[in-house]
């Protein structure tokens, strides 16, 4: 059951008018003008900033929308419209969650959450109320289909009915002998027979004549003899016109069979689409899901990559059973694959020998260098020791 | 001769540098984890509006994180920021079983996309302290074991305690090194 989104410009025209009640122009919070957020399942605007400590909390105790940036589905607007501000606040108040000298509520306390629950509570069933009526609509096709069966229907019926009744018994009573079986058919005929009856003198009053047409077999699967026998018996005017006065149970019954219907179609359209996924895919797709199987087994499994869903050989059974309990699993060291080099051993091992030989280059030429700036040193030194014995000399001439 | 010095210097020691989109649902937890990868603390962080960017070095690359929000309205415009992503990571809430569908339609909707075919993808299973769904049971509803193709990596992780989250980075820079 997913809950459609509503339009955005609903959404809008549903914000203006909550935002009429001057309550639900300031945070409930803290207070602030002009809320643009909310936690929804409390039904309550907040502000921009009171919206992180809301989302700390996590979705499940507070899940925060924006007004003017998320969708929003029915069941949340409908939220908002039955909460309000100051219903919560007044109850926060009331239950001591808040007072004048602390503003800070405990959203995540049993009494908010309560609080919470109820008001969830209460638009599921504002929502079950609606749903009955907009599934009235196929109710009236089903009604209208009664009208055209007549003699074929009778055949149909019966055919139809025979199956079920073998269920039935199944399910009911799997000691009784073949002979109490004949009396059941026998008696389930007869009660088909008064419903068809009863349907041709009601067809007969309205139309006056009895056409044939063909009924088709969907159709009759469709039909519900139990309510068909508890609709005639009631009135055969509401028939026609099928109008709000009908027992709210019965619409009630009517859904949920309804519902469950569909669940079991959705069931058998998945199990028939993934049958034949896997049949057009060939093999692929049922190892995946072998695997994922498997997967499911154990609970200890925090990290999975795309290389343990590859194309592997039977070994990788035996791996898996040898990666239980680990916190993360390496597909390639799963697969026994060449592991990626780490930059910690292979890799950085290469990296230092290049630079180790690169460094005894340098240092090479370094030394070279250095030598003959040392000559060149000794040399200049030399020089030196020759001009001061020169500047000696030409001193002790002049003197 | 100092020129050819750095220049060596260079080659040996030069980051790689990488590109990450980060995207999920909103309130999955995308700017928690952005911030406590890049300061080691946790923020309580207000809904993105736009986009956070940060730059995480960790083993000699430099992620370049693109934090997007992920309100129902942003995550229209999550396409322009598809264009050269090596690596996408899509951090789930995985104490939300109502939303997990919506994040599954999200995630495949994007991972048809032309310019995200050559990103590796990285899923952090975030929340995993809620303990309401674990790794195999998100593996499982995002129906990643059916992408062909591309390599993934999911990974349990919490923000709070920052659980998991260099574990995922490991893989994203093993991915980098080998496509390198």
């Amino acid at each position: 059951m997913t809950d459609p989104m509503i339009d955005p410009e609903e959404r809008d025209q549903i914000f203006l008018e909550l935002k009429k009640n001057p309550a639900n122009n300031r945070c409930a919070d803290c207070n602030r003008k002009n809320p643009t957020w909310a936690s929804c399942y409390f039904g309550i605007l907040i502000c921009y900033d009171c919206c992180a400590r809301h989302r700390s909390y996590t979705p499940t105790y507070s899940f925060v929308r924006s007004v003017d940036l998320d969708q929003w589905n029915r069941k949340q607007i409908l939220c908002m419209q039955n909460g309000g501000n100051d219903k919560a606040i007044e109850y926060f108040k009331k239950n001591g969650l808040i007072s004048d000298s602390n503003k800070n509520c405990d959203y995540k306390s049993n009494i908010a959450q309560r609080y919470k629950n109820d008001l969830v509570k209460k638009v599921e069933g504002i929502m079950a109320k609606n749903a009955p009526a907009q599934s009235k609509p196929n109710q009236a096709s089903n009604t209208t289909e009664q009208k055209n069966p007549l003699d074929d229907i009778f055949g149909n019926i019966a055919s139809k009915k025979e199956p079920e009744v073998d269920e039935q018994k199944k399910v009911e009573t799997e000691e009784q002998k073949t002979e109490q079986k004949q009396e059941v058919v026998n008696n389930n005929i007869h009660n088909v027979g008064q419903v068809i009856e009863k349907k041709v003198v009601f067809t007969s009053k309205k139309d006056g004549k009895t056409t044939k047409k063909g009924v088709k077999a969907q159709k009759v699967d469709d039909f519900d003899f139990d309510n068909l026998v508890i609709d005639d018996g009631s009135s055969a005017a509401k028939k026609e016109s099928p109008s709000k006065k009908t027992s709210q149970a019965y619409d009630f019954k009517l859904y949920e069979e309804e519902q469950e219907e569909k669940k079991k179609r959705e069931q058998q359209q998945q199990q028939n689409s993934s049958n034949t996924n896997y049949s057009s895919f060939g093999d692929d797709q049922k190892e995946a899901q072998d695997k994922l199987n498997k997967l499911k087994q154990n609970n200890n499994v925090k990290a999975i990559s795309s290389d343990f869903f590859k194309h592997q050989d039977q070994s990788s059974n035996e791996n898996f059973q040898k990666f239980n309990g680990a916190k993360s699993i390496s597909s390639r060291a799963f697969y026994g694959e060449e592991e990626i080099p780490d930059d910690d051993q292979q890799g950085s091992g290469k990296k230092q020998n290049i630079i180790i030989n690169k460094m005894s280059q340098i240092n090479m030429l370094k030394i070279d260098k250095l030598e003959t700036v040392k000559n060149m040193i000794y040399k200049a030194k030399d020089n030196l020791d020759v001009l001061k014995n020169k500047a000696k000399d030409y001193f002790n001439n002049w003197r | 001769m100092g020129i050819q010095l750095s220049k060596l210097f260079d080659k040996i020691f030069n980051k790689v540098e990488m590109r990450i989109l980060m995207l999920g649902l909103d309130a999955a937890g995308k700017t928690t984890i952005l911030y406590r990868l890049k300061l080691g603390e946790v923020v309580q962080s207000v809904p993105t509006i736009g986009f956070n960017v940060e730059s995480v070095e960790y083993k000699k690359i430099k992620f370049t994180v693109w934090d997007v929000g992920g309100q129902d309205k942003i995550r229209l415009l999550w396409r322009h920021y598809f264009q050269g992503t090596q690596g996408l990571i899509f951090v789930v809430d995985s104490s939300d079983k109502e939303r997990i569908e919506i994040a599954k339609e999200e995630l495949q909707r994007m991972l048809s996309e032309d310019d995200l075919k050559e990103a590796a993808v990285l899923v952090f299973a975030n929340k995993q302290d809620m303990g309401v769904m674990n790794v195999t049971e998100i593996t499982e509803k995002l129906g990643l074991a059916n992408l062909r193709g591309r390599e993934w990596f999911i990974q349990g992780t919490c923000a709070l305690s920052g659980e998991g989250l260099f574990e995922g980075l490991d893989w994203l820079s093993k991915v980098v090194s080998k496509k390198k």
